[in-house]
């Protein structure tokens, strides 16, 4: 499959293939993006390419184009098993949060060797912004002028995290968020061959249906923002089987007792799979609350339409608005923000909630004359 | 097989070719010609504008088999090992892999050792600022009285992380980002020798991306043509770097002016749809509204300019619209969202928050605000918050440095003494429970540790400036651990001065827990605090003190 | 898999192999050893993508053909703790049995698949060379690497094919050594590579084990050698070695004939009185004699006298007398040829033709 592999992202193919074709590939490139829209994947199918024995050349018809690679030659299957010798993959070692000097210090190592069985090495750096300043700076030297025959290919979200004299050398190519009927198709649809670890053993949950002509489904892809990665992971937090209680919450808001809500929203998040996982829980629950009331700014400002994370709420959020200004609405937005922020802090993660469902529970009442500044 | 990117094609080779640093050039011949070269130099200065080359090629004047010379023949020996880096004289070390006190000690061992065969041996340290303490106080006494054989380049980006002590060894240079004009020379010097098409808009395009180093421009230009068909052109700048039309900028800008929020929101939505890159846009966005921000200071000034080629008109008009405070809020708020947002999901709905905000700002002038924020403290002051208000606006917009200092000049003894302090009314809220819930609330955002030892304690009143921070009795190594420790301490006074507005004297005590063998539920941690604080009150109704509110039913 | 041989066989070559896989810790598979049978035979694997070492096996008995990966560290412990004199190995499913006397024992093993091939195939155009020489040749230069890591092309050993010639050249920037053989012939053209430092030390595990030649190939990635029982991998730095010719001198004048071991033993008694801080002997030459003198603060001074055979002018030059001391042990018994010309530049000492050394001397007035 190679390249055909990388969905989406017809742009970096083409560039790359284009680049190889002319001989003018250089030595060190950020391939930046959303998360989970196939960077890395790319990184693999890229270096598949340029290992590939066949490079495509024998097949005419129907086969691979130019510059991709075959899949089933030795090279091809080595990448693929994470085998090659020459493919060297760096990413946070297991319980880091960081790549590390250590292990900037081995590539550069491996990098002065010649290369064992390709006639060229690649140093892929996932997520390259997680390197530490030590571990970005023992990087610079190497990643300008490299050894012959090196490429590094360095993934991120967005070039701003990494360091500028980091960019300064190498090239950038973007990589786009995915269509949402693409998304769908994948999650829906699964994946023969796909770069993630997704299952889609939950069945559609029967309540789903009786959401008031909200589609989960479409909520969860609306969120993911065009990102693979990212609605598998909100696939498999079955936020499914909480979202009616959920939506009830967001109803009667003012009404319920803040600290059972908080109460409520930890059981739903246990810390079965440590405080990390807790965390990565809550965001999504954080995040469905901050898309909600973005909805009702936006809807607010400028009435219903295309774009709504809730769309199947529209008919509803008249009523819902009505006591909320424009103003509220962003202090609403700026608190849900905050508290977000704050589940990567060391903040007590109770304290953090029943803090911001109180802000929330008192908005209705005032009467918007308490107007902060929003940074 | 191997393509030489551009950025090391193009290395400048001698002083001749390097752009936009003459001072420094001319100031190193100087050196050279008059034999006046010093034994340790610091280059400092952004990423891209020829630090290392200009090292290299100090090293080359120096060693150069023709003879010291401050144009290197480049052809020798010497020279040509120096630009590959493999001469045995000249060794070009990584500080930033060998950083570690062990690495400068071997430096030191082999700078006494005398050069294979050339005049000198160059040492040429890049990205020295990684270098540890210990490392630069090592090579302290070597810098101070080198052997006469030897030179220390030093390449750095951030010359503020070495210490004073390096610092005054070494003759400094401070290079400078390099100016859109020699960038765009340079370009096009490379376009010529390479035989690229590209249209001039496209390679100020390059050069405005740039930034000032030149590296960036090069491995921009190199990308662009890697791929590129035909000519280069502005657009195919633009659609490499995910950036907007400047028309669809302005578009925005002229949104906000109308208070056009649905209008804003649409080309944001647009954008983002479009596949841009969301931070370029922000940039943009944000390079357009410090233009604006440049025209309504200074008046329309094309040399001033981020971007000369915008539309002076539109720029005029646009500038009169908005205030230079208006401006200035704009570009907070938009450079907060890019601070702020950690995926896609944040990015879009931060981004779209913004954009309501700023179509919604308000452009009254500063006065018309300052006497609305006047009124409200007065209401404030009613209720005892006064300093409270002030205190979290002052914490919220500035340099916490400033505040510190502040703080503690209000803190020490003779400035206690000084009529200004006498004036200040100092007022202490009558709900001193209140005081502490924030303050624990604050502890807990900004310093868990600290928190932790205080959740259980209350503060009491004692005196018109003092507050006594009591301890639960059973925990009398709490009480102990923020009396001995100053630090800790000083934060909780710090804290308690941003709730307060001013500093207060504070003494510690123990206070008796009313059932010390009461069971204590594991969630009940925010209630223990809330007791501890104010028993007589639940947070739902300090909560509705806080907000002037009241409870509805 | 099913085979089994003397338990001292098979420790001994998981001993060679063991120096392969230590050090390495990020990929487990790295930190195994392959065992592959074939119809009469059983070869041993291992490599860490930097040397990889395979070895002959001899004598086994095989029962069954068969590959079996597992971790070389606990296969070395097990057999050094088993009690009998053969062992037996027999691959079930995906488990390596390993039963007698000393216990039943069932072990893990990788995917075979997923280890990593390592070339082999000596057979054109290689150079011979006896095991012995090889062992000194490595010997005699190999000191000289940098051990830091500023330069990387200068932590390994350079080598130089070149009609029917082996030069082996390493320095660190203050001393360099070099040594050539003329031997065989080799089929391609001039070659050269530069060797890693692991790698020179397995290739002289190999060589201290043999007798008889050991077949050498410098190919373009890496360097291959191949003894009767085993044959060596192992990857090439990257890069351009230093001018290292440049380096050195060509018109030292100033030569002096002495006893290598005589010199040594003088400078061995005279650096007694240096430190740390101030390692500096000074070699003072007149006609017929050596002295070797060192002078250090708050410590002692010693001067040694021996004879020479010199008929130049006076001169007093600095050294490191480690750096000196290395030359002269790589040159053992016999005469050492030693050049100069100035206080402030380089000094040789050859030995033969063969055998030169480069030596950078410390400035006297400056040698604190």
């Amino acid at each position: 499959m190679s390249f055909r592999r990388v969905i989406s992202q017809t742009h970096a193919v083409s560039y790359f293939q284009g680049v190889i074709s002319r001989g003018r590939l250089g030595h060190a490139y950020v391939l930046y993006g959303p998360e989970g829209v196939g960077k890395a994947l790319f990184a693999r199918e890229l270096t598949k390419a340029l290992f590939c024995q066949t490079k495509g050349e024998a097949s005419t018809s129907g086969g691979p184009p130019a510059n991709d690679a075959c899949d089933v030659c030795n090279p091809c299957r080595k990448v693929d098993s994470g085998m090659h010798p020459d493919l060297h993959w760096v990413a946070p070692l297991e319980g880091k949060r960081s790549i590390g000097i250590e292990q900037i210090k081995e590539l550069e190592d491996r990098a002065y060797l010649k290369p064992l069985e390709a006639n060229r090495r690649v140093f892929v750096l996932e997520d390259a912004d997680k390197m530490t300043e030590e571990a970005s700076n023992c990087l610079l030297k190497t990643l300008e002028e490299p050894p012959p025959g090196t490429l590094f290919l360095l993934t991120t979200t967005s070039t701003h995290s990494l360091r500028r004299t980091i960019l300064s050398r190498c090239q950038m190519v973007r990589f786009q968020s995915l269509p949402t009927e693409v998304v769908r198709g994948l999650i829906d649809g699964g994946r023969p061959e796909g770069p993630s670890t997704a299952d889609s053993a939950h069945p559609p949950e029967v309540r789903l249906r009786r959401m008031s002509g909200a589609n989960l489904a479409d909520l969860s892809l609306q969120l993911s923002c065009g990102s693979l990665g990212r609605a598998t992971k909100l696939r498999e937090e079955r936020v499914t089987s909480h979202i009616d209680r959920f939506l009830e919450i967001l109803y009667e808001l003012k009404s319920v007792d803040s600290f059972s809500i908080t109460q409520e929203l930890m059981e739903w998040c246990p810390d079965t799979t440590g405080l990390e996982g807790r965390r990565s829980l809550l965001r999504t629950w954080l995040d469905l609350l901050l898309a909600y009331y973005r909805d009702m700014l936006l809807y607010k400002v400028r009435g219903g339409g295309p774009g709504l994370f809730y769309g199947g709420f529209v008919p509803s959020f008249e009523t819902r608005t009505r006591d909320l200004s424009v103003d509220t609405l962003l202090q609403i937005l700026e608190d849900i923000a905050n508290a977000t922020e704050g589940l990567y802090s060391n903040a007590n993660l109770n304290l953090l909630l029943d803090n911001l469902f109180l802000r929330l529970a008192s908005y209705g009442k005032l009467t918007g004359n308490r107007r902060r500044g929003f940074c | 097989m191997t393509y030489t990117v551009f950025a090391r094609k193009y290395r400048p080779q001698t002083f001749e070719e390097v752009v936009g640093q003459e001072a420094t050039v001319t100031t190193l011949r100087n050196a050279i010609a008059q034999g006046r070269v010093a034994h340790a130099y610091l280059f400092a200065g952004p990423r891209g504008v020829g630090k290392t080359s200009i090292a290299r090629i100090l090293a080359k004047c120096l060693n150069c088999q023709q003879g010291t010379t401050d144009s290197p023949c480049d052809k020798c020996d010497s020279c040509r090992c120096i630009s590959e880096g493999r001469d045995l004289d000249v060794i070009e070390i990584d500080g930033a892999s060998n950083r570690g006190i062990d690495e400068v000690r071997t430096l030191r061992e082999n700078i006494k050792y005398l050069p294979s065969r050339s005049r000198h041996k160059v040492y040429i340290i890049d990205e020295a600022h990684m270098l540890t303490k210990e490392a630069f106080n090592a090579l302290l006494k070597t810098l101070e009285e080198p052997p006469p054989h030897v030179k220390f380049f030093f390449a750095t980006t951030a010359p503020n992380k070495l210490p004073e002590t390096i610092l005054s060894r070494c003759q400094r240079f401070d290079f400078k980002n390099i100016s859109l004009e020699d960038i765009v020379n340079r370009l096009q010097q490379i376009t010529k020798k390479e035989g690229i098409k590209a249209d001039e808009e496209a390679l100020r395009a390059i050069a405005r991306y740039a930034r000032g180093g030149l590296r960036d421009s090069q491995s921009l230009l190199d990308q662009l043509w890697a791929f590129s068909e035909g000519t280069v052109t502005v657009a195919d700048v633009q659609g490499l770097l995910g950036a907007v039309p400047e028309e669809g900028v302005s578009a925005l800008v002229e949104r906000f002016i109308q208070k056009d929020a649905p209008g804003a929101l649409k080309i944001v939505n647009e954008t983002l749809k479009e596949g841009k890159d969301w931070a370029t846009f922000i940039d943009q966005t944000l390079w357009y509204l410090r233009d604006l921000l440049v025209v309504s200071t200074c008046g329309y000034d094309q040399g001033l300019l981020e971007n000369p080629w915008r539309e002076a008109q539109l720029l005029k008009t646009q500038s009169q619209a908005l205030s230079q405070e208006t401006l200035m809020a704009m570009i907070q708020t938009l450079t907060e969202v890019k601070r702020k947002a950690r995926d896609d999901f944040q990015q879009k709905v931060f981004l779209e928050m913004a954009v309501v905000k700023l179509a919604m700002m308000d452009f009254r002038p500063l006065s018309e605000v300052l006497s609305r924020l006047e009124e409200l403290e007065k209401r404030a002051s009613a209720i005892g918050y006064l300093q409270s208000a002030a205190g979290n606006q002052e914490t919220k917009g500035g340099n916490p440095k400033a505040i510190r200092m502040a703080t503690e000049v209000t803190n020490s003894p003779s400035a206690g003494e000084t009529p200004a302090r006498e004036k200040i009314q100092y007022s202490l809220p009558k709900d001193i429970g209140g005081v502490w819930t924030q303050v624990l609330e604050r502890l807990h955002r900004e310093k868990p540790s600290t928190w932790s030892y205080l959740k259980e304690g209350r503060l009491r009143q004692d005196g018109e400036q003092e507050l006594v921070l009591e301890f639960p009795n059973d925990k009398p190594f709490r009480k102990k651990y923020l009396e001995t420790n100053d630090q800790e301490r000083a934060v909780v006074e710090e804290c308690l001065a941003g709730v307060l507005g001013w500093r207060p004297r504070l003494k510690f005590a123990l206070y008796e827990r009313a059932a010390p063998g009461e069971a204590t539920p594991k969630d009940a941690l925010v209630e223990k605090k809330v007791v501890g604080a104010t028993p007589d009150k639940g947070l739902a109704e300090k909560a509705v003190d806080l907000f002037n509110g009241q409870i509805q039913k | 898999m099913r085979f089994s041989c003397q338990r001292a066989v098979l420790a001994e070559g998981l001993q060679l192999l063991s120096h392969v896989t230590a050090g390495t810790t990020t990929k487990p598979i790295l930190q195994a050893v392959k065992i592959e049978v074939s119809e009469n035979k059983a070869v041993l694997e291992a490599t860490d993508l930097e040397v990889g070492v395979r070895y002959l096996l001899e004598p086994v008995e095989v029962q069954e053909k068969g590959t079996v990966v597992l971790q070389e560290g606990r296969l070395a412990e097990l057999l050094r703790e088993w009690p009998e004199e053969r062992v037996c190995m027999e691959l079930k499913g995906t488990m390596c049995h390993i039963s007698g006397r000393g216990g039943a024992f069932k072990m893990a093993g990788y995917d075979p698949k997923e280890f990593p091939t390592i070339p082999i195939g000596v057979e054109k155009g290689a150079i011979e060379i006896e095991a012995g020489e090889l062992v000194e040749m490595i010997r005699k230069v190999a000191f000289a690497c940098a051990s830091e890591r500023v330069r990387h092309t200068m932590t390994g050993v350079l080598f130089q094919v070149e009609a029917g010639t082996l030069r082996m050249v390493a320095t660190d920037g203050r001393r360099l050594a070099s040594i050539r053989e003329k031997k065989g012939t080799s089929g391609r053209g001039p070659m050269e590579g530069i060797v890693p430092r692991k790698g020179i030390e397995q290739l002289a595990r190999i060589a201290e084990r043999q007798e008889g030649k050991i077949q050498l190939k410098l190919e373009e990635t890496h360097l291959l050698a191949a003894s009767d029982r085993a044959t060596l991998c192992a990857q090439l730095i990257e890069g351009q070695y230093p001018n290292y010719k440049e380096a050195i001198p060509v018109n030292n004048d100033k030569r002096v004939e002495v006893d290598a071991e005589i010199l040594a033993g003088a400078i061995r008694r005279a650096a007694i009185l240096t430190t740390e801080e101030r390692r500096l002997v000074r070699l003072g030459l007149r006609k017929g004699r050596i002295s070797v003198e060192v002078e250090t603060p708050e410590v002692g001074e010693a001067k040694v006298d021996i004879d020479a055979n010199y008929e130049g002018e006076n001169l007093e030059i600095g050294f490191n007398p480690d750096f000196l001391l290395d030359a002269l042990r790589a040159i053992g018994k016999g005469t050492a040829h030693l050049e100069f010309k100035e206080a402030t530049s380089s000094a040789a000492i050859k030995s033969g033709q063969d055998f030169i050394y480069v030596v950078m001397p410390i400035r006297l007035t400056e040698a604190s």
